[in-house]
């Protein structure tokens, strides 16, 4: 995550566009990966991710900085995700292969490609077959590295939620990968 | 402690390093004597592994065209800023009220006092005895040249035209 300068808040409050362009080019890469991660299609999150910063943009005067800008934003974002989940949820969907891949003049390079387009279809199958709830944990936890104290800040639930949530999350990717539990 | 027991640790605290040091020790010591414990944690981690892989799309530059353009298209003047700013629906009556009212001081304010003078008698103005009354109209114009359209301008020109021929 690139870095933004410590006064650009208060001069975006103030109307700078340039200082809020900052705080966008600082952040929108995780807001993105995260509403990629939550609604697996990259138009949906595309919106999300205009939503989210309209949406910190509006309410930055507001922002008491107690907590991090970051777990802030990544709160609007799990917010918004699933609001947008909710939205789209009973529509008809097929999953779209992933845009913009560039095929280098390489055959190390379309083999490397194959394998991440590979990796990313299972992530996207795995994460798609989640509940939302334990879907946004999954991804904070492994994709964004936040412990299960910044989890549970940024979703406002209790840390023992946030380990359940995981668990639960992780024995359906298990269950999933063909791999079984020893019995309890 | 039991597989079950340790495999519950493994998908949770151990393999998210939230276990503190003598979990993971137990934990650590159970796996080098327990085949299908390692074999589950392997499991875990490659599917760990794949969700970390960050998404392959890019994020479109031009969505911070779009945020920048819903951002400017709805900026919060000092007004919004203050919450001095009443949405309700008799607002804009309001303002078309008030530049009405606007209008018609300036009309008063200019026209009538030289048509007071024309009705009082037009031989008793000095101004128009002189036809200085199109030296007034040409002021006026100048000063309010950014309250008023160019067309009022002429049709008040052509008034003091008028009476001045």
């Amino acid at each position: 995550m690139s870095d933004f300068a410590p006064d650009a808040i208060t001069r975006a409050v103030q109307g700078d566009i340039a200082a809020f362009e900052e705080i966008y080019r600082a952040h929108s890469r995780m807001v993105y990966a995260v509403a990629l991660r939550m609604l697996g299609q990259a138009e949906d999150a595309e919106e999300v991710v205009q939503d989210v910063f309209i949406a910190v943009h509006r309410a930055l005067q507001g922002f008491d900085g107690r907590s991090s800008l970051k777990t802030w934003i990544y709160r609007i974002t799990v917010n918004m995700s699933l609001n947008a989940l909710r939205r789209l949820k009973g529509r008809r969907r097929e999953m779209a292969l992933p845009e913009g891949m560039e095929f280098e003049d390489s055959r190390q390079m379309v083999q490397e490609s194959v394998e991440r387009e590979h990796l990313e279809d299972k992530a996207r199958t795995l994460l798609q077959g989640l509940p939302a709830d334990q879907r946004a944990c999954l991804v904070l936890r492994v994709q964004e590295g936040l412990s299960y104290e910044e989890i549970s800040r940024t979703l406002g639930i209790n840390i023992n939620t946030v380990r359940s949530r995981l668990k639960r999350a992780r024995e359906a990717a298990v269950k999933a990968a063909g791999q079984r539990r020893a019995e309890p | 402690m039991t597989c079950a027991k340790i495999q519950e640790l493994l998908i949770s605290d151990y393999i998210d390093g939230e276990a503190d040091a003598a979990v993971k020790k137990l934990v650590e010591d159970h796996l080098t004597s327990c085949f299908s414990c390692r074999e589950f944690l392997s499991v875990v981690q490659t599917t760990d592994d794949v969700l970390r892989q960050p998404p392959q799309e890019r994020l479109s530059e031009d969505v911070w065209s779009a945020v920048r353009e819903r951002i400017t298209q709805a900026p919060l003047g000092w007004r919004e800023r203050l919450g001095l700013v009443w949405e309700g629906p008799a607002f804009r009556p309001a303002v078309v009220f008030c530049a009405s009212l606007a209008v018609a001081f300036f009309i008063s304010g200019v026209i009538m006092p030289d048509q007071d003078r024309l009705s009082a008698g037009m031989g008793t103005s000095p101004q128009l005895a002189s036809g200085n009354l199109l030296d007034d109209a040409e002021d006026a114009a100048a000063f309010a040249d950014d309250a008023i359209s160019p067309t009022a301008v002429e049709d008040f020109m052509d008034s003091a035209g008028t009476f001045t021929g």
